[in-house]
């Protein structure tokens, strides 16, 4: 393992907070206020800073490439942040083959989302303070990803929570937004807690909280078996951090509303970055994941299984983000399926071409959205194919990406996901058939989509009729970026199976994180690891295409499920009503949290709390007064009082002297 | 233990009580001038000329001239009430003053009667007082060498506070 | 055994308890002013018989300045008096209790 200390790291995490400076507070001094504060001034100054990060991302990128180690590392030293105790915490940032695909990630896809929202949120009041929160977002977001140790990754977990907060709230005066903005918080924490034991419990049984050093220790078998015991718990407490943030079962319940905020932000933050934190840290820690079985199937079975309920639910979904939230969050299970059979270097492949093609999607319907002219209900959208043809095909592509038709990226990560979940030692065929019909319906909503909102009759008011146009440039020039990446971005990992066909074309992604994220090694070798990963891909393509194929046909004249198939009316309303888990919480979780809250307010507060302050104050008085009495105001009562300290003085100093 | 000197002192004693417990101001102060005029006796029997001198011309002449003057000016009555209006007050005084006196009288029994313990000696016996030209020139040859600077202090101390008495006692000029 | 410089010392300490109590007993400002003189005169009639029994003049000097002083703050004190009776009528100590806690 090779460090090399640089600037640049430093450099890169800062840059996001001097735009959010900028943005923050110098702009609306000079302008007066937020609201008056030009949309092309606040988003070009914004996108300038991502930008700036991005270069120097590709720069550390290609330094790291140039390092001879199997494990470069350019690290920045800050400043040391606490050091007492056993606890050494210093502020260190570390970018080193996995952290840095993710900085290019987030600084690349963040840049061309500022440059989508300059144009989407143009005719929005206060957009100043939308960008000053888009670039703290990446600010917190690099910290996540370059910090070298747990708190300075926990700063940026809350600091991205925090953000999310602000800008999913971004319209607060609307009711339902800010609340939107507030469970997302909340839920949020109540994942933190977890985070936090887990953190805890890492730092009593291993004294360090440095990522480099655990990795490091955990290789030592003195100290696994010292931290053998309490491992699982550990790994689960962690884990329920990484549902919270990462929108697994039970805690996922923010996400889809979370889509009342604007759609560059579902884009930026619930596709591409914060939303895949908890696939990082696991990322990050697979050591100490690895010692316990019973946390990797936990994070397997949990994977799976919200994968195939989101799935579920998003097929009855009317708004095209709802729509796209469920599909998030069924990915996101495909990720951790990953993370819990073992294959890690697979869920990271998968975070990046998901990045890829679920912002692309965001964005698509952010600007199907704006066509037509705020409307997000796909039943009263269709035949938009023809008014915005840009639109409709970067749209198509991401589809496909996402669909795994083979070929766009999807297709290869999504496919090294289904045929680890069989063949690794730690996967089974229970969590492959999950995997597989998840994946078919991934496609078939993803199909349904598309045909609700692009192909079939035009079920448009008149007045959106009449402001259809194509999106500005602003807007189609980041759609076609991501659809290119959606595209082609596969290509950087090609299994081996394939790589022959090709020209021996390397698995890119494989070689580059080897040393880092490594894959468990699979069982077959030879002619039957060939066969086995051919059967699964062939399987899954067929699948994927008869999916979407259906998908596309089937809603070209139809609206829901039901009008097709009568008999499962009751089901699809369940399924519309998202499994009613919101109204199951409300009843149980928070019902109780609030009546306790009023108990402590009550109780609690008024009569412990106000009472000891109150009483210590009236004490004091009490005390007070009966002290007043001595203050006679007569001076010769003071007399006699001096007179008699002074006689006592003496007599003490006398007894001394003589 | 002469003659004069306990007569002195028990004159001086009476004096002091009998001001303490006057019910008229003008007798308080004619016996506060009594007990001034014995001490400058007992300056005087001691060898002390010139500050009995002084004490009868400062502090019998003018101070307490001044005192029967405003007296006099404010026309103040005898005063009315028994001193046990308030007998807590009364009773812990005089508890405190024989407190204060008693330990006086200890500290200075035991300076007489210790044997070793230290006592300055300075070089102005009688005789060296008188072969020097009496006390009145010693002293004053003191006052102008040794003591100069204290001597030009109090003359300005004296001036702030003829000043200060006369702002004072203004009438306020509306 | 008593002798002359003990009576005086200890005429000293009895006019200073007197004075003392005068201080604190009487009731009008103006008496409580001839308890101060008379605690000053009973301090300089002690310096002076120690002065005198230790053979030094210093003590002597002292009461040079002790006694100006005095007269000083008798002058200033009767200022204060006057003032006093101007305000309230009378010089009664009861009076001047606006301190009152």
């Amino acid at each position: 393992m090779e460090s090399v200390y640089s600037y640049l790291p430093a450099l890169i995490l800062i840059s996001p907070l001097v735009g959010f400076f900028i943005n923050g507070v110098v702009l609306p001094l000079k302008y007066k206020g937020y609201a008056k504060t030009p949309a092309n001034v606040a988003g070009g100054v914004a996108t300038l800073f991502i930008f700036l990060s991005f270069l120097m991302g590709l720069k550390v990128f290609s330094s790291l490439q140039g390092m001879n180690s199997s494990a470069p590392a350019i690290m920045s030293y800050c400043f040391e942040w606490f050091n007492f105790g056993g606890l050494n915490i210093p502020f260190e940032l570390r970018i080193d083959k996995l952290s840095g695909i993710l900085v290019l990630i987030i600084t690349g896809i963040g840049t061309l989302i500022h440059v989508y929202s300059t144009s989407y949120m143009h005719d929005e009041e206060c957009v100043g303070r939308y960008f000053s929160y888009l670039n703290l977002f990446c600010f917190n977001m690099l910290l996540l990803v370059m910090g070298n140790n747990l708190p300075l990754l926990f700063f940026g977990w809350e600091g991205v929570g925090l953000c999310s907060y602000l800008l999913i709230g971004f319209w607060y005066t609307e009711t339902e937004k800010a609340n939107a903005g507030k469970k997302a918080f909340v839920v949020n924490r109540v994942g933190d807690l977890g985070f936090l034991i887990g953190m805890f419990l890492l730092f009593r049984e291993l004294g360090t909280l440095t990522l480099t050093d655990i990795n490091l220790l955990l290789q030592d078998a003195q100290v696994v078996a010292k931290i053998m015991p309490s491992v699982t718990l550990i790994c689960v407490s962690l884990f329920v951090g990484a549902t919270g943030k990462s929108a697994q079962m039970p805690l996922y319940v923010w996400l889809p509303d979370a889509m009342s905020g604007p759609t560059p932000v579902s884009a930026l933050i619930h596709a591409a970055t914060m939303v895949t934190a908890g696939v990082y840290m696991i990322a990050r820690l697979h050591p100490l994941f690895s010692l316990s079985e019973t946390a990797l199937t936990l994070v397997a079975h949990v994977g799976a299984f919200t994968a195939l309920f989101a799935g579920s639910i998003a097929i009855a979904q009317s708004d095209i983000k709802k729509v796209l939230a469920y599909s998030t969050v069924s990915q996101l299970g495909f990720m951790f399926l990953a993370c819990g059979v073992g294959a890690y270097q697979t869920a990271v492949f998968h975070l990046m071409t998901h990045a890829f093609f679920k912002a692309l999607l965001f964005l698509g319907s952010g600007s199907v959205i704006h066509a037509c002219s705020g409307e997000q209900d796909m039943t009263k959208m269709g035949g938009l194919k023809k008014y915005l043809p840009h639109t409709h095909f970067t749209m198509l592509i991401g589809s496909l990406a996402i669909s795994g038709i083979p070929f766009f990226s999807g297709f290869f990560s999504k496919d090294e996901i289904l045929y680890s979940a069989i063949a690794l030692p730690n996967g089974y065929s229970l969590l492959f058939i999950v995997g597989v019909l998840t994946a078919a319906l991934t496609a078939f909503y993803t199909g349904r989509m598309m045909s609700l909102t692009f192909y079939g009759k035009e079920r448009m008011s008149h007045d959106v009729k009449h402001h259809l146009h194509e999106s500005p440039f602003l807007m189609t020039f980041p759609l076609y970026v991501l659809a290119a990446l959606a595209a082609f971005g596969g290509f950087l990992g090609v299994p081996h199976l394939l790589g022959n066909f090709l020209g021996h074309m390397p698995h890119y992604l494989a070689t580059w994180l080897d040393p880092v994220v490594p894959m468990k090694e699979l069982p077959l070798v030879g002619i039957k690891l060939l066969l086995h990963e051919a059967v699964v891909m062939i399987g899954s393509s067929i699948i994927a295409i008869v999916s979407f194929g259906l998908g596309i046909k089937l809603f070209k004249s139809h609206l829901y499920l039901t009008d097709m198939l009568k008999g499962i009316k009751g089901f699809h309303v369940v399924l519309e009503n998202k499994y009613f888990v919101d109204e199951f919480y409300d009843k149980t979780v928070i019902r109780f949290v609030k009546k306790l809250s009023e108990l402590s307010a009550a109780i609690i507060d008024k009569l412990v709390i106000d009472g000891a302050v109150n009483g210590l104050g009236n004490g004091v008085r009490k005390v007070g007064s009966s002290l007043r009495i001595l203050q006679t105001g007569d001076i010769q009562t003071y007399g006699l009082m001096m007179l008699f300290g002074l006689l006592a003085l003496t007599a003490l100093i006398l007894k001394i002297l003589m | 233990m002469s003659l004069v000197l306990v007569i002195l002192s028990v004159i001086s004693a009476i004096l002091a009580v009998t001001m303490l417990f006057a019910k008229n101001p003008i007798t308080s102060a004619l016996c506060l001038l009594g007990v001034l005029i014995m001490s400058a006796g007992i300056y005087g029997m001691i060898g002390e000329h010139m500050i009995a001198t002084i004490q009868l011309v400062v502090y019998a002449g003018a101070i307490m001239v001044l005192f029967i003057f405003s007296i006099m000016l404010l026309n103040i009555e005898s005063e009315k009430a028994d001193h046990t209006d308030n007998p807590g007050i009364f009773f812990s005084s005089v508890a405190l003053g024989l407190a204060a006196f008693g330990m006086f009288g200890v500290a200075i029994y035991k300076h007489f009667t210790t044997a070793n313990i230290y006592r300055p000696q300075g070089v102005f016996s009688s005789e060296m007082v008188a072969a020097l030209g009496g006390n009145s020139k010693v002293l004053s040859h003191a006052l102008f060498s040794q003591f100069y600077v204290s001597f030009e202090v109090i003359s300005l101390a004296l001036l702030v506070a003829v000043v200060g008495a006369v702002v004072l006692a203004k009438r306020k000029i509306d | 055994m008593l002798t002359n410089e003990m009576l005086i010392q200890l005429l000293a300490a009895f006019l200073f308890s007197v004075g003392l109590l005068v201080v604190l007993l009487r009731r009008d400002t103006i008496m409580v002013l001839m308890g101060i003189e008379l605690l000053l005169n009973s301090a300089n009639l002690s310096l002076v018989a120690f002065s005198k029994s230790a053979m030094m003049i210093d003590g002597q000097m002292q009461v040079f300045f002790v006694i100006t002083i005095a007269a000083a703050e008798s002058a200033i004190g009767l200022s204060i008096l006057v003032n006093l009776y101007r305000n309230f009528g009378s010089i009664k100590t009861q009076n001047a209790t606006t301190l009152r806690g």
